[in-house]
C-alpha cells in the first residue's frame, strides 16, 4: 500500500542549518495492516508521515501509494492521492472551523467534489465509526467536549473514505476513557473497513494493545518494521534509544531472566494472567 | 513558509550598535529623522549619509543587507518622485525639447530631495530594528514614555500588550501553519480560483486561529494571575539599562551632526 | 508540620448562560494538605479536579464553605496576593504561561509584579534555574526550548516566588515521554530535598504511585484519599472510574480474580517479579 525507496528529507536544504529530518527510509506497508509508529520527539516520524500525504516534498527518494509513483504524477492527481491517504494531525480538533458538526465533517467529502447525498451517506457512517450520536449534528463543535471535538475532527477525515488512515497521537492529552475510547473506535473502524491504519504514538502500552505490527523510528532513520512480538524482542535496543517497553512485559523478561519458562511474548494483563495460570497449572502436574 | 518571513527584523550580532541602550538608541534616531527634515541643502544630506556610514561600520551589518530592505519599497518612492516632478514649479530644465517641458528644475530638485531623505530616513529607522530586538524596543518605549503616566496614558499596559504579542507571534505562526496542512489534508484549496474563492479559503484557517488565540489568551490570563500580576503599579524591573561611555560617544556624534545641520541651514 | 491548604465543605458551580440550571462541578469537599506532602490528585476530565485546584489559589472563589490557605481567607480579595506568592500553579499547555520572549526575564515575571529589588530578583531567578537544570538557557527563547524544558521554565517561574506549594495541573500531559520524565524528576527533587509541598493533577498513574498520598476524584466529589499503595488496591472501583490502573497492580487483580492468592499491592516491576516467585516456587514446594 506505502512503499518507499530511500526516501530522504532535509531541512533549511543549501543554508548552514541543513538538518536531516530522515534519511533512506525504505519501507513496505501491506494493505490492510495496523502500523503502529513509535520514536520520540525529533526522531523523523512526523517527517515521514507528512510525505505519505504529499504535505513534505521528498529531497531525494521515492514514495509509492497504492503502486503509483507520488511525485511522478500531475498536481491533480497527486490531489487525489491526498484523499486516498487521511491524515489526522496532532490535536486535530484545532481545525475545527464550521458552525456545525455536520458541516465541519462534510468539508474534506465536499471538497472532492462529491454529491450531497453521497456526502451525506459519509459523513453518517463517519459518524457512526468514532461513535458520535445524531443529536451532535446541529450543534457547533465548539460547544463540544475535549474528546468529542477529537472525534468530530477524527470524523472528518474519516468521511474521505481514504485507503490509508494516519493518525499522529490521537490519544494525546486526553483522559483514560478519552484515549481508550478513540483507541477502540479506530481499532473497529480498521477492523471493519480493512484499510491500512498507521498509529503515531509515544505510548508503547497503546500500539502493542491495538497493532499487528511497530515501525521505531530513531534519528530520522527506520530502525526497526516488525511485528509487535518481534520488536519487543529488541527490549534492549529500545531501552537504548530512550524508548520503553510495557511494565508488564518487563515483568516477563525478568521472570524469564530468572530461569522461569515463561514465554517473552507478554504485552498485555489478560496475555500475563493466562501465562500465570498455565504455568501454575504445569506447575502442579509436574509435581503431581 | 511563514517562518520565512522575519518580522522585526533584527539581526542578533555582537556590535557597538547593538550594546547601546536602547532608550539612547531610540533618542537618537527621534533626533536623526528631526534632523533630516531640517536638512535643506545636499551638504545636509552629506552629513546626515556620513552619519549613517558610521553606523553601518559600527554594526556589523553591511549597508548592502539593509538596501534590499528598500527594494518593496521602490515603487512608492517613484511614484511620490514623479507627482513632485509633475507638480514642480520652476523653469522647464529642457527648454528646447518640448514635450519634455513639464520638467521643471525645481520639481526635479524637490523630487531629488525627497528620494534622499525618504532612502535616509528608512536605513536610519532600519539600523534601529536591526540592531535592537523589539523586546528592547518596548521596554525603551516604556521607561521613555513614563512621564506620559501623569496625564494617565496606560504606558505600561500598552508596553505589556506588545510584549506578549511579540512573545506569542513565532507560537502563533506555528499554530497557522498547522491549520494549513490540517486542511489541505482535508483536501482545501488555497492557491487556485478568483480572489473571492481564494478569500473564502482562508476562513477555515482564520476561525480555528481565532479560536486558539482566544484560548491562549484565557489561559495566560489565569497564569499571569497565578503570578501575581496586578497591573504596573509597585511594579520593578529584573532588567535594568544604564547608559556607559558608548552611548555618551553616540550622543556626541549625534549632537555634532545636528549641530552641523543647523548651521548649514542658517548660512 | 503546619496545615497549607484547608478545605471546608467546598460547593462550586460555574455560572451557566440565563436559563440553563448551574452545573455544580463540586459538591461538599473537606480537604487538608500539609506541609511537604506530595500529594496526586487523579479523576476523569470534567470530574472537577482542575475547578479544585483553581480554588487553592483564589483563581476562583468558593460559592458555600470555604478555603484557607496558610491561615488565610481565600476569598478575602485582601489576602490574595500574598497567597498567591506561596502557593504557586504551573498548567498543562506550556505555551500559554509563559509571557516574556527571553528565558530569564520569564521567570522574573512574578518578582516584578511583586515590587522585589533588583539585586535580590537576579539572586532568585539564578536559583530558580539551578533547581530545574535550565541555568545555560537563560537567554533562550522559551518557543526554541523542547516541551520538557518549557514545563521547566514555568516551573522556574514559580519557584522565584520560593512558595510553600507548588500545584501543578497536569503539567505532563502535552510531553513526550522524555519531557514527562524531565518534568516528573523535578517535581520530585523539589519535594524532597527543597521540601516543598507539591499537589500533583495528572492522568499518568506511574506519577500518581510517585506520590505520598493519592486522591481519587468523581464527579465533583472525593471518591478515595489514602497512600498510593492503598488506593491501586481499588483495581474494580478505579476501573468502573475509567482509570488507569499500573500493569501491575491490574495483573495482581487479574489473578485475585482468578482465586490465586496474591497481594494487592504491587506498584513496580520488581515488586511483581518477587510475587510471581513467591507464587510459582510456593507452587514447587507443595
Amino acid at each position: 500500500m506505502i512503499k518507499t525507496e530511500h526516501l530522504s528529507h532535509f531541512y533549511s536544504v543549501g543554508t548552514p542549518f541543513e538538518t536531516v529530518a530522515i534519511e533512506d527510509i525504505n519501507l513496505h506497508i501491506k494493505k490492510g495492516e495496523y502500523v503502529g509508529v513509535i520514536g520520540h520527539t525529533g526522531s523523523g516520524k512526523s517527517t515521514l508521515i507528512a510525505h505519505f500525504n504529499a504535505i513534505l516534498k521528498p529531497t531525494s527518494g521515492k514514495i509509492f501509494i497504492d503502486g503509483k509513483d507520488l511525485w511522478s504524477e500531475d498536481k491533480k492527481q497527486r490531489i487525489q492521492t491526498r484523499f486516498d491517504v487521511g491524515l489526522v494531525f496532532q490535536y486535530p480538533e484545532h481545525q475545527l472551523f464550521e458552525e456545525t458538526v455536520y458541516k465541519d465533517i462534510a468539508f474534506g467529502p465536499k471538497n472532492m467534489g462529491l454529491s450531497e447525498e453521497e456526502i451525506h451517506r459519509r459523513v453518517e457512517k463517519a459518524m457512526r465509526f468514532v461513535g458520535l450520536s445524531e443529536s451532535v449534528l446541529e450543534k457547533s463543535p465548539f460547544d463540544l467536549s475535549g474528546g468529542q471535538k477529537r472525534r468530530v475532527a477524527i470524523a472528518g477525515v474519516m468521511a474521505l473514505e481514504p485507503k490509508v488512515l494516519i493518525l499522529d497521537e490521537p490519544a494525546a492529552g486526553l483522559d483514560p476513557m478519552g484515549r481508550d475510547e478513540i483507541l477502540g473506535r479506530i481499532r473497529e473502524y480498521h477492523q471493519e473497513t480493512g484499510s491500512t491504519v498507521l498509529l503515531v504514538s509515544h505510548s508503547m502500552e497503546d500500539v502493542s494493545k491495538n497493532a499487528d505490527s511497530i515501525l521505531v523510528m530513531n534519528r530520522g532513520r527506520c530502525q526497526m518494521h516488525a511485528s509487535v512480538p518481534e520488536v519487543f524482542e529488541r527490549a534492549d535496543e529500545l531501552e537504548k534509544m530512550g524508548l520503553d517497553v510495557p511494565r508488564i512485559t518487563r515483568v516477563f523478561f525478568a521472570l524469564q531472566d530468572k530461569g522461569y519458562p515463561v514465554s517473552r511474548n507478554v504485552f498485555t494483563v489478560e496475555q500475563g494472567k493466562a501465562e500465570i495460570t498455565r504455568l501454575l497449572k504445569e506447575g502442579g502436574k509436574n509435581h503431581a | 513558509m511563514l517562518k520565512d518571513i522575519t518580522l522585526g527584523q533584527y539581526f542578533p550580532v555582537k556590535s557597538f550598535m547593538h550594546a547601546l541602550d536602547p532608550r539612547m538608541k531610540l533618542l537618537l534616531t527621534l533626533l536623526y529623522v528631526v534632523a533630516l527634515f531640517l536638512v535643506s541643502d545636499f551638504w545636509g544630506f552629506l552629513v546626515a549619509a556620513f552619519l549613517i556610514g558610521l553606523v553601518a561600520s559600527f554594526s556589523k551589518i553591511s549597508l548592502k543587507v539593509v538596501f534590499r530592505g528598500l527594494k518593496p519599497l521602490v515603487f512608492i518612492i517613484m511614484f511620490t518622485a514623479f507627482f513632485n516632478v509633475l507638480y514642480g514649479g520652476g523653469e522647464p530644465l529642457f527648454p528646447q525639447i518640448e514635450w519634455l517641458s513639464w520638467i521643471k528644475t525645481d520639481g526635479v530638485k524637490n523630487a531629488a530631495f525627497m528620494i534622499i531623505r525618504i532612502i535616509l530616513l528608512i536605513l536610519g529607522t532600519s539600523y534601529l530594528t536591526y540592531t535592537t530586538s523589539p523586546v528592547m524596543l518596548t521596554d525603551a518605549l516604556e521607561r521613555l514614555m513614563r512621564p506620559l503616566k501623569i496625564f494617565r496614558f496606560p504606558v505600561h499596559e500598552l508596553a505589556m500588550m506588545m510584549t506578549i504579542a511579540l512573545r506569542f507571534i513565532p507560537t502563533l505562526i506555528d499554530e497557522t501553519d498547522k491549520i494549513i496542512n490540517a486542511q489541505k489534508a482535508r483536501g482545501a484549496d488555497f492557491e487556485t480560483g478568483n480572489i473571492i474563492r481564494r478569500a473564502k479559503a482562508l476562513i477555515p484557517i482564520l476561525i480555528p486561529l481565532l479560536v486558539s488565540a482566544f484560548h491562549r489568551a484565557e489561559e495566560l490570563a489565569d497564569a499571569m494571575e497565578c503570578r501575581c500580576y496586578h497591573g504596573g503599579a509597585g511594579r520593578t524591573r529584573y532588567k535594568i539599562y544604564s547608559l556607559g561611555w558608548r552611548d555618551w560617544v553616540a550622543l556626541g556624534a549625534m549632537v555634532l551632526s545636528f549641530a552641523a545641520i543647523i548651521m548649514l541651514r542658517i548660512y | 508540620m503546619s496545615t497549607i491548604i484547608e478545605v471546608s465543605n467546598l460547593s462550586f458551580s460555574y455560572p451557566t448562560e440565563e436559563g440553563k440550571a448551574a452545573h455544580r462541578v463540586l459538591h461538599d469537599i473537606d480537604l487538608k494538605i500539609e506541609e511537604g506532602e506530595f500529594v496526586a490528585i487523579l479523576g476523569h476530565n470534567g470530574c472537577g479536579k482542575s475547578t479544585l485546584a483553581k480554588h487553592f489559589n483564589g483563581i476562583l472563589k468558593a460559592d458555600r464553605g470555604s478555603v484557607h490557605v496558610l491561615g488565610m481567607d481565600a476569598g478575602d480579595e485582601e489576602n490574595l496576593l500574598e497567597i498567591r506568592r506561596n502557593v504557586g500553579m504551573v498548567f498543562q499547555n506550556p505555551d500559554n504561561q509563559i509571557i516574556a520572549t527571553v528565558v530569564d526575564e520569564d521567570v522574573a515575571f512574578a518578582l516584578e509584579n511583586l515590587g522585589i529589588p533588583h539585586d535580590e530578583m537576579a539572586r532568585r531567578v539564578d536559583e530558580a534555574l539551578e533547581l530545574v537544570g535550565l541555568s545555560e538557557y537563560r537567554q533562550r527563547a522559551p518557543h526554541m526550548l523542547s516541551g520538557g524544558q518549557k514545563q521547566r521554565v514555568a516551573i522556574a517561574g514559580i519557584l522565584a516566588m520560593r512558595p510553600k506549594c507548588i500545584i501543578l495541573d497536569e503539567p505532563t500531559a502535552m510531553l513526550d515521554p522524555k519531557g514527562r520524565k524531565e518534568v516528573m524528576k523535578t517535581i520530585l527533587r523539589l519535594n524532597r530535598e527543597e521540601h516543598i509541598t507539591v499537589v500533583l493533577i495528572t492522568h499518568y498513574m506511574d506519577e500518581a504511585v510517585q506520590a505520598d498520598r493519592v486522591i481519587v476524584m468523581a464527579e465533583g466529589e472525593m471518591i478515595l484519599d489514602d497512600t498510593p499503595r492503598e488506593v491501586f488496591q481499588n483495581v474494580g472501583l478505579l476501573h468502573s472510574l475509567s482509570l488507569d490502573v499500573p500493569q501491575t497492580a491490574e495483573l495482581m487483580f487479574a489473578l485475585r480474580q482468578e482465586d490465586i492468592k496474591v497481594p494487592i499491592s504491587v506498584l513496580n516491576v520488581d515488586e511483581c517479579v518477587a510475587e510471581i516467585e513467591k507464587l510459582l516456587g510456593g507452587g514447587e514446594n507443595d
